[in-house]
């Protein structure tokens, strides 16, 4: 099988005219019930959507699980959402997530935030092989909720404070603010460890 | 000069930062806050660097799979709620119709009984009463005649019953006489 997630879009501010085709006609024909077009898309959002997911659970098979489950939501889902542009259907399929990170940390009573044997199993990937990675990535999972989106979104993700506005429901000065603390306290638990 | 917060300088600065200026160099914008924003910024690229995180390869393909073969969803339904107030409307407009049906239907039974109204109803009566009494007493010779014309009606079922049993045999078809097998 051809994947293409190698064509992982930039933010769709950035996003360019063909980019924004491609998804827009991709969202169409999935809903009209192509399931190849949503594998199609899947392609394209999923290293997003497992990132958010991946830095809230810090459990790499959970996130994947996790991130699997939202797509399979938004495909049941497909028919009712209305397609605006691509950042209302990226909006969408972070929200599906979040709500799934909260079914998940309700129903799961072995929340795996720093979880030593997690952190340390992931060496296999040369990605997160780096001791710093770990860390910085450990001291993210200590962040509380809503310091956490702003980090993931604004940080890795590269949304502005004015795209996170309606998405976090909070006004620009608000969301400033709370990047600001975001920041502060990742320092704050990082510490005097010169990992960043 | 007022200072400017350090919120809105930080936000300043990451949106330099994002234009491609190095950390020195943004930071040199804002002198009031040169300390803190170096750490902070610092931290903001650290942590952009952890975007480059990538999923597995295997996982991606597996889901893209069994996305890819997933029955189409339920298509959207249709039919919206009423909103509330047009809900109300209608409520109240279906009790009205209600309401005045009713009112023209007994309105017979809401007129008063006078002398006046009550004179064409007992005329009424009083002739029902006297075909019943001349229905009463003729009885007998009615009911005779009815038993004749049941029988009557019974005979001739059967003979039509009889009829159509032989129109019947007469249109069952010869044997059919041929292989279907040739």
């Amino acid at each position: 099988m051809n994947i293409v997630c190698a064509k992982e879009p930039s933010p769709e501010n950035k996003e360019g005219q063909a980019g924004r085709t491609d998804v827009g006609r991709l969202l169409m024909e999935a809903k009209r019930g192509s399931a190849q077009a949503f594998s199609d898309l899947y392609l394209i959002y999923a290293p997003k959507i497992f990132r958010y997911v991946f830095f809230r659970v810090n459990h790499r098979q959970e996130a994947e699980d996790l991130a699997g489950d939202v797509f399979v939501k938004a495909w049941e889902n497909l028919p009712r959402f209305k397609f605006k542009s691509n950042r209302a259907f990226t909006a969408w399929l972070y929200t599906i997530a979040r709500n799934r990170l909260i079914d998940f940390r309700r129903t799961s009573k072995q929340h795996t935030r720093l979880d030593e044997h997690d952190l340390r199993s992931d060496q296999s990937d040369p990605v997160l092989e780096i001791e710093r990675t770990q860390i910085v990535r450990e001291a993210i999972a200590r962040l509380p909720d809503n310091y956490q989106e702003i980090i993931i979104l604004r940080f890795m993700e590269g949304w502005t404070v004015k795209e996170l506005a309606p998405f976090l429901k909070k006004g620009e000065g608000a969301l400033r603010v709370l990047q600001h603390r975001a920041l502060r306290r990742l320092r704050e638990i990082l510490g005097q460890e010169e990992v960043i | 000069m007022s200072v400017m917060k350090l919120d809105d300088a930080l936000e300043q600065a990451i949106e330099e930062l994002d234009r491609g200026l190095a950390i020195p160099d943004v930071t040199a914008k804002f002198p009031s806050w040169q300390t803190e924003l170096t750490v902070l910024l610092a931290m903001a690229t650290g942590i952009k660097e952890q975007g480059a995180l990538q999923p597995r390869e295997a996982w991606l393909r597996d889901t893209s799979e069994r996305l890819a073969s997933l029955a189409p969803p339920e298509p959207a339904s249709k039919r919206r709620r009423a909103p509330r107030i047009s809900r109300f409307v209608a409520i109240f407009a279906t009790s009205l119709v209600v309401a005045v049906a009713g009112f023209f239907i007994f309105s017979d039974q809401l007129v008063m009984d006078t002398p006046r109204s009550q004179a064409p109803r007992l005329a009424d009566e009083g002739e029902e009463r006297r075909g019943q009494n001349l229905e009463d007493s003729y009885a007998p010779e009615t009911g005779a005649a009815k038993e004749q014309g049941v029988e009557q009606t019974i005979q001739d079922l059967e003979d039509s019953l009889e009829e159509l049993d032989i129109a019947n045999e007469e249109l069952v078809l010869p044997e059919l006489d041929f292989d279907i097998n040739p």
